[in-house]
């Protein structure tokens, strides 16, 4: 989609103690939620009630050849089904399972993967349920489908241009050499000219790190914009450009080599309500309450985010488990917001917004029931990136109406 | 309209009447007839006379359109029954300025003939009395015609006092509040001001008299 | 954990008085400047037009059964603005008259603040420059001294001057000091740092203002109206009436401003154009007003088209070459 570079907010930069800090193994997890249909496949649970399972053995199954199996992220014993409403994901059907144990199994003879063929790339990426934290697809299907429809750029994503989340800077300063190795078997999956690591301007010291752990300037690319738009290749001119989550590479190697299946991710757990914020690895289906016990409270919440600052989606329950496509995790003792004024006309959210679109003049039709004109005005372009709201001096929901329209009009709905 | 049939007719008659007048004013709710308000009612004087032409052009050829009913297509009926007000309207014209006051008919002489092709009469009379019986579509007739002198009465009553000092070119004070009342602008502004009164009335009426009085949107 | 709170968590939430105060700052030293000239006249009719914009939005509310929002400033900033474009010696009625019109005719009908479809301050204005020109544009001599209003001498502006076709004899510093019969609010200097001021604040675009005064000089160097140098002409038709004060505090009102970028260099070059063509061949020596309210009108449509033209061109030309997908 055609953007406007020069568009965006500078946001401010909240990483500081989180991403000083190296990952940390989530020790003790009472329970974990599987989402029985998650990535929008019907699966049906291979197991009895109260029959145990390893790490990484196959919980659930679906019809669909093509379907990645649901892992089961712990060792411990599958109790019930239950319901629970995900910020995220909306109303999911998971599986409960009492944790006996988080620790993986010992990983299994490295194998060389410089001989493997695309197609077994792929099948490795189904067979493990690798799933990009970007978006929270499975890397098998963004894979197969990029065979397709081509991609001449792949870009390992660890910008994290929002204010919190540090998780892939993390992760990378782990294990940048695996990640690039996951990269190299992605791109020969969907056949790649091009494949770089993309991170935020970091400090010069960390940058010179992981170029020397790298070898090759040319295998980081530095990225430049404001938030939401950023640039991740240097000339992106006439090019396909396609994104995978470092975790998401990580987890491609250590499948390929090791036969490890994906069954964690790394989180940040911060937010001004988080007394010591960090990056932790926690098994798919941990509870919110467990990484906040993890990392200790210095005031009451008030909200619980999931997802970053400008994207996150708030909730009041801490009994809400991290899902794959989850990176961040905020507790903010935020103070009460007041409630949104008359819009004063200033145009701000006009000048921030990247996919070019008139956000107050959308939301004024629609307070005027001018319902006909919102089609015209072309909400569907925006991607709900949040700026507009963000930078709105009369605190008004810009984006959330905005999204709301465009998701009537993608519906067919002419009228709002 | 839709009315049970057991209710009397005198009173679906009033009833009209005081939906096309008030309820539904010409003027201020439909905002029709604007023209002659703003630019030519600017004494009480060439209100009346406006009124009064107003209902010379209106009844009769709300009557015979009501008779003829939609016998002709419409091609034919407005430009005919545009032609019968013209007939009208120059007629009247022609004796008010020959007997009645010269003065007066130099003042309006071209909002005369051009009150026939207003959008009030093509509007009012080609809509509504076509598909009704005489009785009825005079009745509707009636309302325009009070409906559009009460506004018009009013605007050139408060424009004569502010901008002459005068009443029916009596006059009351030595010197014109508001010389800036006969220009066009303070008419707009003075029919805005009453199109947001009547609404208001009618939304008092709509909650102390509910259900008495019929109040459709269109 | 109580609330719940939509994305993003972000917010830069300002209060609607803290934006106000922003406009109602640069007032002031307009103001005490006029004073130098004049005595504490014109912070008398400052200060009557703010208290009787205040005074009407309390009565407007009261009509409707509410309480004012005074604190949000904006009656106070109406009020004051209108009084900056009185003559000094103007009846104390005049601007009281203005700010009715402003706030119970322009403003309240439409809703209130945020709401209005035409800038109050410039629709009280015109009420007044139309009803009482003589009032409006009787302006005294700035060397003599107004304490008496029965003796003062009156003088004719540069901008009737040059609506007669005369050149107004002025150094050109004096007409940047305000140093000749005119509005309370006409010094340059002064406004251009108001008109920085409201920049820095984000109280009002650049993309409205620097079109609007371009537009004016541009105008002004193409068809002078007075004899001699380009450049005295130009800085004469900027500093007579009260163009520069239209540039900061009438045409720059984001309530009734296009939103898209381009829509407000169109709505500032339009108004420029306006209000250029008004003075000559205007009734009045002054018409920026009508300029404003004319532009006003026209500013949802200038966002909407401008706004097409900018999203639909390039995606239109990117077609054509066979378009590049970028994620």
């Amino acid at each position: 989609m055609a953007t406007f570079p020069l568009r965006g907010i500078r946001l401010p930069s909240l990483k500081a103690p989180a991403a000083g800090r190296a990952v940390e193994e989530a020790d003790a997890v009472s329970r974990v939620y599987l989402p029985l249909s998650f990535g929008g496949r019907e699966r049906r649970v291979t197991l009895h009630q109260y029959s145990s399972v390893l790490c990484g053995q196959a919980v659930a199954s679906s019809k669909d050849k093509k379907a990645p199996p649901l892992l089961s992220s712990v060792s411990g014993v599958y109790t019930a089904q239950k319901v629970v409403s995900h910020p995220v994901y909306g109303e999911t059907t998971c599986l409960v399972m009492d944790c006996m144990d988080v620790r993986r199994p010992a990983p299994a003879e490295r194998v060389d993967v410089s001989t493997l063929s695309a197609e077994r790339i792929i099948e490795i990426a189904r067979e493990r349920a690798v799933v990009d934290e970007l978006d929270g697809r499975y890397l098998a299907d963004k894979l197969s489908e990029w065979q397709q429809t081509g991609c001449d750029v792949l870009v390992g994503d660890a910008v994290e241009d929002q204010p919190y989340a540090s998780a892939a800077w993390a992760v990378l300063g782990e294990s940048v050499e695996a990640v690039y190795e996951g990269l190299e078997l992605a791109a020969r999956a969907v056949d790649a000219q091009d494949r770089h690591l993309a991170v935020q301007p970091l400090p010069a010291d960390h940058r010179r790190a992981l170029r020397q752990r790298l070898g090759d300037d040319e295998k980081l690319f530095i990225t430049r914009g404001k938030y939401p738009v950023v640039q991740y290749t240097a000339k992106p001119k006439g090019k396909t450009v396609r994104r995978i989550g470092v975790q998401a590479l990580l987890a491609l190697y250590r499948a390929a080599a090791f036969s490890e299946p994906h069954t964690a991710a790394v989180v940040t757990v911060a937010g001004d309500a988080v007394a010591a914020p960090r990056n932790l690895r926690v098994p798919f289906g941990t509870p919110a309450a467990e990484l906040l016990r993890r990392c200790g409270l210095a005031a009451d919440p008030t909200v619980l985010v999931f997802g970053d600052l400008m994207t996150g989606k708030a909730t009041e329950e801490d009994e809400m488990p991290i899902l794959p496509g989850v990176t961040c995790l905020l507790a903010l003792a935020d103070p009460p917001r007041p409630a949104p004024d008359v819009c004063a006309g200033c145009g701000r959210c006009v000048q921030v917004c990247h996919a070019g679109v008139l956000p107050a003049a959308i939301v004024q039709r629609l307070e005027k029931a001018q319902n006909d004109y919102v089609a015209a005005l072309h909400p569907e372009a925006c991607d709900n990136c949040g700026a507009c709201s963000a930078v709105c001096p009369a605190g008004r929901d810009l984006a959330v109406q905005i999204a709301t329209v465009a998701k009537v009009i993608a519906e067919g709905g002419g009228e709002v | 309209m839709s009315e049970p049939k057991n209710s009397g007719r005198a009173r679906r008659l009033l009833q009209i009447f005081f939906d096309t007048f008030l309820v539904r004013n010409i003027v201020l709710v439909k905002l029709l007839g604007l023209c002659p308000i703003v630019v030519a009612a600017v004494n009480l004087k060439a209100g009346v006379t406006l009124t009064v032409c107003v209902a010379l052009a209106l009844l009769p050829t709300a009557f015979l359109m009501s008779l003829v009913g939609e016998k002709l297509k419409p091609v034919i009926r407005v430009p005919l029954y545009t032609l019968i007000a013209l007939g009208i309207l120059l007629g009247a014209g022609y004796v008010l300025g020959t007997y009645i006051d010269a003065e007066l008919y130099a003042s309006l002489y071209l909002f005369l003939p051009l009150l026939a092709v207003n959008s009030l009469m093509t509007y009012r009379v080609g809509g509504f009395a076509v598909v009704s019986r005489p009785p009825e579509a005079m009745a509707d007739a009636l309302g325009s015609v009070f409906g559009f002198g009460v506004v018009i009465c009013i605007v050139a009553t408060v424009r004569e006092f502010l901008a002459y000092g005068a009443l029916w070119e009596i006059r009351l004070l030595p010197h014109p509040p508001l010389a800036a009342a006969a220009s066009p602008f303070f008419a707009f502004l003075m029919l805005g001001f009453m199109a947001a009164l009547s609404q208001f009335v009618r939304e008092l009426l709509r909650r102390f008299v509910a259900g008495e009085v019929s109040v459709s949107y269109e | 954990m109580t609330a719940f709170r939509t994305t993003p968590h972000l917010r830069q939430t300002e209060a609607a008085s803290s934006r106000c105060w922003d406009v109602l700052i640069p007032l002031v030293p307009l103001a005490v400047y006029s004073c130098v000239y004049y005595g504490m006249r014109p912070l008398y009719v400052m200060l009557v037009a703010i208290a009787s914009a205040m005074g009407f939005e309390v009565l407007g509310y009261a009509l409707q059964m509410k309480r004012a929002p005074l604190s949000d400033g904006t009656a106070a900033v109406t009020g004051g603005v209108i009084g900056l474009a009185m003559s000094p010696i103007v009846p104390y009625w005049v601007p009281v008259v203005a700010c009715g019109v402003a706030i119970l005719a322009a403003k309240l009908p439409f809703g209130g603040r945020g709401r209005n479809l035409v800038n109050p301050a410039a629709a009280g204005l015109a009420f007044v420059t139309v009803c009482f020109p003589t009032q409006m544009f009787t302006y005294p001599d700035p060397e003599r001294s107004i304490a008496d209003l029965s003796q003062v001498v009156t003088q004719t502006s540069p901008a009737a001057l040059m609506q007669a076709g005369a050149t107004p004899s002025y150094s050109p510093m004096d007409i940047m000091l305000s140093n000749f019969p005119g509005p309370i609010g006409s010094v340059l200097i002064i406004l251009v740092a108001c008109i920085l001021y409201l920049f820095v604040r984000r109280a009002s675009s650049p993309w409205v203002v620097l079109p609007f005064i371009g537009t004016c000089a541009v105008y002004a160097a193409l068809f002078p109206r007075v004899s001699g140098s380009i450049g005295f002409g130009v800085l004469l038709e900027l500093c007579a009436g009260y163009v520069m004060l239209t540039a900061a505090f009438l045409l720059a009102d984001p309530v009734t401003a296009p939103r898209h970028w381009l829509a407000r260099c169109v709505y500032g070059v339009l108004a420029g154009i306006l209000v250029m063509l008004l003075r000559r061949i205007g009734k009045f020596e002054e018409g920026a007003c009508f300029a404003v309210l004319l532009c006003n009108l026209l500013s949802d449509m200038l966002d909407r088209n401008c706004w097409k033209l900018c999203y639909h061109l390039p995606r239109r030309f990117k077609k054509k070459q066979g378009g590049a997908v970028h994620e």
